[in-house]
């Protein structure tokens, strides 16, 4: 810290008297923070730990007997449970601190275990039996409840992954998968929906003040994966002249995520809708230029394009700067 | 030499500084706002997310500018020489310092796409020229090769202040160190470990005094950034998997074959202990990059031992880590429930994610020593923990 500089600030009356005493206070204390060493060790430790128990389990499996294993991993799930429920904050519409430095990590252990436990209990007794929907719901239920009890961010990316197995796996039912008979259709529709679906959730988490922190996250994978299965919409017919239409989805998803993203201030989502597009155009005039079979005016609209585009970020950025 | 304005980066660092100091806490947000407005800065500098963007967009621009110029003059067979590469690279550099000074890029990834595009380029057809034949004539061109990559490296450091630059310059100039010794025949061979090590213990001290010695923080993470791979290069010079693994390569032997390592308990000793040295170094200066090096580099200590030596299998020695390591968190945070000798475990420099634990509540701690209330949850959960594992090894 320059001395100079803060006692120039301090005397002009920049810093209040109670600030400079604040400051000087830090620097007398002096104190060294070991917070990311000691994180980064215990993180090694539960991962060193877990590993090594895993491997034990697998190597021992026909002597220690399923039982036994399912009640240890049980017992790992009910105490941390036991621990979070008890140290647990009310739950709130808005963001909710980790009552502990460490919290965190107790739950996210816990949750493990409990997705451990439940994939084991229907890999070794088939407790679903064939319904393979049942096995990914009930855990995708268990770990909203947990992401929005606990206000945990992490457990809510997992639970929206998880919601997404659940839908891939019911819409592509088991037979077709035996078959290796995708219905790409199907999966591309399917995708479109659950990229919907998650965006209609970002969105109302925001309307109806539920969790506000969380859009990100549905708004993350929402953007990514309605824009992917639109594209690779326009892909897989792109024989048909009529797959430009899943290109014109993507300009007006592209438009609505770019007025949210300048309400919003948000440059990632700018920026993802800003690449989207670009793609989206540059596929419409690629299948202009293709058949012209002409390499110089390819990377002509390359060169103007990627030029015009960053001129166009530079003007963005400074407009949601400005707004 | 720095090609940016002096005073806006003299302005960064106390913007740096203050910010530091909000999210300590110390000082309120108007405050902060005050301080930016009476030191601005005129750089233009994007948020991480839009610098990722323009990167991008650079590249695709200069790539396909290159190759539209190139399918032009494919005709003339210029294109086969080097020269047409090292004259494509010099106009990027030339376009990266007009357009830096014009449009004051700082960071702005535009500016960082052009500058290793240009060093690309230039240190690429550099090498074209020293090697037409190809690859692997003796030892000069590796001495070369390192030498030119040095050059280049050092002068995009000097002028764009980049931590990336640094690193690989630091790099090559142990790389032309260490080729150009190798090649004094089995003299040479025998003893470049002690002479690597040498050279990266004195440019490690020689780097420590130089950021004292300068008040002016414009190449700051440039040094730290040479720092860590000093004291990278000086473990591994000494390592034993390193040594035994360059031995074969410098004799031309393959690595199946066993082959004696001499000092071979002076290598080990260095393996285990260098990084426990540094360790301790880092926390009797209280230096974070010592400190932290220490720690990456005795997981490598152990992984070399692991490598040599099945004393245990692979899930005992993860337990034992993994219940030694909960177990020394444990301690330590038990230990520094109070801070102690200028020691904490708390967040002190994010007072906002501390978790209740701000500033004055240490002060006070530290002041009446007094359990504090705030702390006492994290503690219990040490033990909750670490009473977990422990179950855990004798089930």
């Amino acid at each position: 810290m320059d001395q100079h500089l803060l006692n120039k600030l301090h005397t002009e009356g920049t810093i209040s008297d109670e600030s400079f005493a604040k400051i000087k206070q830090r620097e007398t204390e002096g104190l060294f923070s070991l917070h990311w060493e000691i994180k980064t060790l215990l993180y090694l430790g539960i991962l060193a730990l877990t590993t090594g128990l895993g491997i034990t389990i697998y190597k021992n499996i026909d002597t220690i007997g399923h039982q036994a294993i399912l009640i240890f991993i049980a017992i790992i799930v009910i105490a941390c449970f036991v621990y979070c429920f008890k140290h647990k904050l009310p739950f709130s519409k808005s963001q909710v601190q980790m009552p502990a430095t460490f919290f965190d990590y107790l739950l996210l252990l816990g949750t493990l275990c409990f997705l451990i436990f439940v994939g084991y209990l229907h890999f070794e007794y088939k407790v679903f039996g064939d319904q393979y929907g049942m096995a990914t719901f009930i855990p995708m239920l268990v770990l909203f409840y947990i992401a929005y009890d606990f206000d945990h961010i992490g457990i809510l990316n997992m639970a929206i992954a998880n919601l997404g197995l659940w839908l891939g796996i019911s819409v592509t039912p088991k037979k077709l998968l035996k078959l290796f008979d995708f219905d790409s259709q199907t999966l591309v529709f399917t995708y479109l929906a659950f990229g919907l679906l998650l965006l209609a959730f970002g969105w109302a988490t925001k309307h109806f003040d539920i969790k506000k922190h969380f859009k990100f996250s549905y708004q993350h994978y929402g953007v990514h994966v309605s824009f992917i299965a639109m594209l690779s919409g326009y892909f897989i017919h792109y024989d048909n002249g009529l797959a430009c239409l899943w290109l014109i989805g993507v300009f007006v998803l592209g438009y609505v995520i770019y007025r949210d993203a300048m309400e919003h201030h948000s440059f990632y989502f700018l920026l993802l809708t800003v690449l989207y597009s670009y793609i989206a155009l540059s596929c419409l005039i690629m299948r202009g230029l293709m058949s012209s079979d002409a390499i110089e005016l390819v990377m002509m609209y390359f060169i103007i394009s990627s030029v015009g585009l960053v001129s166009l970020l530079i003007h963005l950025n400074k407009k949601l700067k400005a707004s | 030499m720095i090609i940016y304005n002096k005073t806006w980066l003299n302005n960064l660092a106390v913007h740096h500084q203050f910010e530091t100091l909000h999210h300590a806490g110390c000082i309120t947000a108007e405050e902060l706002k005050a301080v930016k407005e009476q030191y601005p800065i005129g750089f233009y500098t994007p948020g991480i997310i839009i610098r990722v963007g323009m990167f991008i967009l650079t590249c695709i621009t200069v790539l396909f500018s290159f190759g539209l110029l190139s399918l032009f003059v494919s005709a003339m067979h210029v294109v086969e020489h080097f020269g047409w590469t090292l004259f494509l690279g010099i106009v990027t550099a030339v376009i990266l310092e007009l357009i830096t000074k014009e449009k004051n890029y700082y960071r702005a990834g535009i500016d960082d796409a052009l500058m290793w595009m240009a060093a690309i380029f230039i240190a690429g057809a550099l090498w074209w020229m020293l090697e037409p034949q190809g690859y692997g004539h003796g030892h000069a061109d590796t001495i070369l090769v390192s030498l030119v990559t040095m050059a280049v490296s050092l002068a995009a450091t000097l002028r764009y202040a980049d931590m990336l630059m640094a690193a690989i310059s630091t790099l090559a100039g142990f790389a032309f160190i260490f080729f150009l010794w190798t090649r004094f025949g089995f003299m040479g061979t025998a003893t470049i470990p002690f002479i690597l090590m040498m050279f990266a213990g004195l440019g490690y001290t020689r780097l420590l005094s130089l950021r004292k010695k300068i008040p002016i923080p414009y190449y700051d993470n440039c040094i730290i950034m040479a720092q860590i791979v000093c004291l990278v290069v000086l473990y591994a010079a000494g390592n034993y998997f390193v040594t035994d693994w360059a031995n074969h390569l410098l004799n031309n032997i393959p690595q199946k074959v066993k082959l004696a390592v001499k000092w071979a308990p002076f290598f080990w000793a260095w393996t285990m202990l260098a990084p426990l040295v540094y360790i301790g170094l880092g926390i009797r200066k209280k230096n974070v990059i010592s400190l932290r090096v220490g720690l990456v580099l005795m997981a490598a200590g152990i992984y070399t031992f692991r490598t040599y030596y099945h004393i245990m299998s692979i899930e005992l020695a993860l337990i034992i880590a993994g219940v030694a390591l909960l177990a020394l968190v444990y301690l330590i945070v038990r230990y520094l429930k109070t801070p102690k000798h200028g020691f904490t475990y708390a967040d002190i420099d994010n007072g906002d994610k501390a978790n209740n634990i701000n500033i004055e509540g240490l002060i006070t701690v530290a002041t009446f020593k007094q359990p504090h209330t705030h702390t006492a949850p994290e503690n219990k959960f040490g033990g909750g923990d670490f009473g977990g594992g422990g179950s855990g090894g004798k089930f």
